[in-house]
């Protein structure tokens, strides 16, 4: 079935053309009738502003609709259905199909953009009025226009292709393995595009002058729920990963990786600095400078993943969309630079860190080891491409530079994460410490003696082990007395919901500690009846049984775990691209996976395999920390009882010792 | 002041001086009599003169631009340079030749063992110590690996050519055959193998296995070896067949052989 209107071009080009054309024009003209309303004064342009959000909003989401409806009724006039589209892929994998490859990203990411400032805009439509708000959206309607343009023009999405293609090859074989791929890409999206709405009030705040806390208020949840859902999506990439790819691992420091681990970084570090600003009216450079890197980390990013410049199961080859992003990226790097220059006089803070042992203190040092794990991922990530270019060397950056840097980094996070939540605002007493730490302390040493007992022999693994144990302490202890005092509101807030964050980021650390410290594999060419034992388990080959789709045949070896269950590592070949892919089986348990590859299996009926055995320790409770890290987002999103009014004056007061216990 | 309030201030500046110039207008226009101007123009005066009153006191009181102290930015400085060497100096160490297929960054341990073999292959001809000191890095991420081992092999037993004594030759040897044995045991399909094999056993051993060879030359060409390396080995293993030892037939292969 095509599409072929009376035009002789797809039904669906024309309609996703028009919605590109139109959306496009709408977000240029937003931004223009916002930003001359508010530069002269008028009112009556100020009003029609709204209807171009809901233009572009709608154009967006009919621009993904359209798409979507070209995939799924196989309408191969269009070279991107003809690219990814196959009549024989199952529903659930042409859905995912959409976002598996440059077009329908670039389509996805513009359909998420144009929702969320036409949701900015109907959320604020009563305080247009507002400068700091009608910048805001002038900003994101800028921002919405290049992506519109990039889907129209330079990527040209809904390009028509070569006549009398009747079926395609289909997404990519290893999108097509498992189903967190409908969820990986459309959560990262809306973390990384949900970064373009604290960006946007942050260079309103710089056009205004605001740059007090009042746009952090606006903006607060906003960050928390781009950076919540950036968390859970790289989380659910990780478990991708883990499920499908067959090397046991969750994360390789893949440059796509890189590109989406680099504006966690920053964003991790703006959502607590933050605090110091709003509590102190501190650190105002800084947390402009980490919203506009966070952002302008997105977009390099972007240009990572979509322009062809590195080679990964991520990376969309071919795309002629580098320069543009490249050029998008210098502009936001040079407005911003430039703004904050300009407003320097303004970003002074009013006062100083009294003492490095405070919660201030802490939260400078979490900046400057997030800013470094940065710096240093960015520095890895690029450097071949700087190589390349002067050099004319092609060159790869192993996965021990970033384990041998990020190690060290990451025990020194979970030691703050242990320390900066029990210090007071301004200073800190021995005394105080002691008694705040002490529970923490010993309830890492607790972790650390049940590691030693359970058999962990290696540094790195037990300083993690016992850090995690300290930092959840801390945590704890925080929650604990948060309840004792307000029941299960005590969970609720930003501070309280995120010292569940905190519980869950442990949970993830311990976890990699623990499964990259200590995994175990072995290989076996295994034979029917003759089970091999590894690691205190037994593995038995049942059989080799063969198995066939529409769009692929494949063999799997049914080996039974000590004497139990059978699990059935597959080898898969679609035969459309002639690709073998594994597809690991797992048995999952809360002290460890056990983790099977078929690796060679001649035929069905064979009887004997080759099969690669890992075990995995503690890798169920990353998938729980990611969990927790959901949970204690959205928990921090709402008011805690003790919070301060919005519109109480931020800066000037300080907070009474008991009352700075509780935030 | 704070920042907020500051900008709050100029926005009603600006609306106090748009709004004198709107008056100004409307008066030359006729709109506004003489004293609804004076009055108005009066009051818009003072409100602007007070706002930008308020306004520079609020510059004024603005936090000034802290003095910061040489040891601090020298801190800073030092802390920044050790960074950018130390960082600069272990990704520069962890960096190397990229392969078709290999991701830019990382990659999956597969990808390192790609990564150290084809550094292997490229020292091959020219530094035997490095090109081992790879192939073990290779072995100890895959200890199975057929390459790896047959080329560590095949380096031992090279290096047998630049010692005289006994004992190290010996030694070296014995480890290369038991290490071929192995892989073309267990990967009887990989033709290198079988082809190092076959000329160690005719070239280097201090009593030639000429029967090994010729056996394990066949198998290397049943196993479709290199397309450089087939004329070679072909050559070397009719050599085999047809002569004695006085014709050295692994001389042309040992030269050759990556």
């Amino acid at each position: 079935m095509t599409g072929v209107g009376m035009f002789g071009a797809s039904v669906n080009g024309i309609l996703g053309h028009s919605a590109l054309i139109i959306g496009l024009v709408a977000s240029l003209f937003g931004a223009i009738a916002l930003g001359y309303a508010t530069v002269v004064g008028d009112r009556r342009v100020l009003r029609t502003a709204p209807n171009y959000a809901w233009l572009a909003g709608a154009a967006g989401f009919i621009a993904a609709a359209v798409m979507m409806n070209a995939i799924l009724t196989y309408d191969f006039d269009l070279q991107y259905v003809q690219d990814i589209g196959s009549r024989s892929t199952p529903l659930l994998f042409n859905i995912a199909a959409m976002w598996s490859a440059l077009e329908g990203s670039i389509l996805l990411w513009l359909a998420t953009l144009s929702g969320y400032t036409a949701f900015i805009m109907w959320r604020y439509r009563k305080r247009l009025d507002d400068p700091l708000i009608a910048w805001a959206l002038v900003v994101m309607f800028v921002v919405t226009a290049f992506f519109f343009f990039l889907a129209f023009g330079p990527t040209d999405v809904f390009a028509t292709g070569a006549p009398g293609v009747n079926d395609g090859p289909g997404p990519n074989p290893l999108l097509q393995n498992h189903i967190l791929v409908m969820f990986h890409p459309p959560i990262l999206y809306l973390g990384y595009v949900g970064f373009t709405v604290p960006f946007a009030f942050a260079i309103a705040a710089l056009i205004t002058g605001r740059v007090g806390e009042g746009w952090l208020m606006e903006t607060r949840r906003w960050a928390l729920l781009a950076w919540g859902f950036l968390s859970v999506g790289i989380l659910l990439g990780g478990w991708w990963s883990y499920e499908v790819l067959g090397w046991s691992g969750v994360w390789a420091w893949d440059p796509v990786e890189n590109a989406s681990f680099l504006p966690w970084l920053t964003g991790t570090a703006y959502i607590h600095s933050v605090l110091v600003q709003e509590r102190r009216g501190m650190l105002r450079v800084w947390n402009i400078s980490l919203l506009v890197a966070t952002f302008a980390l997105t977009i390099l990013g972007t240009f990572l993943t979509r322009s062809g410049v590195i080679n990964s199961v991520h990376a969309f080859a071919d795309g002629s969309i580098g320069p543009w992003l490249l050029g998008f990226f210098g502009v936001i790097v040079v407005v911003s630079l430039s703004l904050i220059a300009w407003r320097g006089d303004r970003l002074r803070s009013p006062g100083a860190i009294d003492s490095p042992i405070s919660r201030e203190g802490a939260f400078l040092a979490n900046n400057v080891i997030f800013t470094v794990f940065a710096f240093v991922v960015l520095l890895g990530t690029v450097f071949p491409l700087i190589i390349e270019a002067l050099q004319d060397r092609r060159i790869a950056v192993g996965q021990p530079f970033f384990d041998r840097l990020s190690m060290p980094i990451g025990l020194v996070l979970l030691f703050l994460m242990a320390v900066a939540p029990v210090l007071p605002w301004r200073k800190a007493s021995t005394e105080l410490l002691r008694e705040r730490l002490f529970v923490p302390a010993c309830v890492g040493a607790l972790a650390l003696a049940v590691a030693v007992i359970a058999g962990a022999d290696k540094w790195p693994s037990l300083t993690a082990f016992g850090l995690g144990g300290f930092a959840a302490g801390s945590a704890g202890r925080q929650l604990v007395l948060a309840t004792r005092r307000q029941g299960w509101r005590g969970l609720v807030g930003r501070a309280n919901g995120g010292m569940i964050v905190h519980l869950g980021i442990i949970l993830i650390a311990v976890a990699l500690a623990a499964s990259n410290g200590y995994t175990r594999v072995a290989e076996f060419t295994m034979k029917v009846g003759e089970p091999v034992a590894f690691d205190g388990h037994t593995f038995e080959l049942l059989e080799v049984v063969a198995f066939s789709t529409e769009r692929s045949d494949g063999l799997k070896a049914q080996v039974s775990i000590d004497g139990g269950q059978a699990y059935a590592p597959a080898i898969t070949r679609f035969t459309q691209m002639g690709t073998d892919i594994g597809t690991p089986s797992v048995k999952t348990g809360f002290t460890k996976d056990i983790y099977l590859t078929l690796e060679k299996a001649s035929e069905a009926g064979a009887t004997e395999a080759q099969v690669k055995v890992f075990i995995k320790p503690l890798i169920l409770w990353m998938w729980i920390g990611g969990g927790l890290v959901a949970i204690g987002t959205v928990l921090s999103a709402f008011p805690g009882k003790r919070r301060r009014k919005p519109t109480a004056p931020t800066s000037a007061p300080v907070p009474t010792e008991p009352e700075a216990a509780n935030v | 002041m704070d920042p907020d309030e500051l900008a709050r201030l100029e926005e009603e500046r600006r609306f106090l001086l748009r709004s004198i110039t709107d008056l100004e207008r409307e008066f030359e226009a006729g709109d506004v009599d003489d004293d609804d101007y004076q009055t108005l123009m009066d009051g818009y005066t003072a409100r602007a003169a007070a706002v930008m009153r308020t306004i520079d006191d609020g510059r004024a009181a603005l936090p000034a631009k802290r003095r910061t102290r040489p040891a601090v930015v020298a801190g800073w400085v030092v802390g920044v340079l050790v960074l950018a060497v130390l960082s600069g100096w272990l990704v520069a160490r962890s960096s190397g030749q990229r392969v078709a297929g290999q991701t830019l960054t990382g990659g999956q341990p597969a990808d390192e063992v790609a990564i150290a073999l084809t550094e292997a292959r490229a020292l091959l001809g020219t530094d035997l110590a490095g090109a081992f000191d790879r192939f073990r890095s290779v072995t100890d991420l895959e200890p199975d690996n057929a390459e790896a081992l047959t080329y560590t092999a095949w380096i031992l037993v090279q290096n047998t050519r630049t010692t005289d004594d006994a004992e190290l030759i010996q030694t070296s040897l014995d480890a290369a055959l038991a290490t071929f044995e192995r892989v073309v045991t267990d990967e009887p399909g990989y033709a290198d193998a079988h082809c190092l094999y076959a000329v160690t056993a005719a070239r280097f051993l201090p009593e030639p296995d000429f029967d090994l060879a010729v056996e394990q030359g066949q198998l290397c060409l049943d196993n479709n070896p290199p397309a450089d390396m087939l004329g070679l080995v072909q050559s070397f293993v009719e050599g085999l067949e047809t002569s004695t030892a006085s014709t050295q037939p692994g001389d042309t292969v040992a030269a050759t052989a990556p």
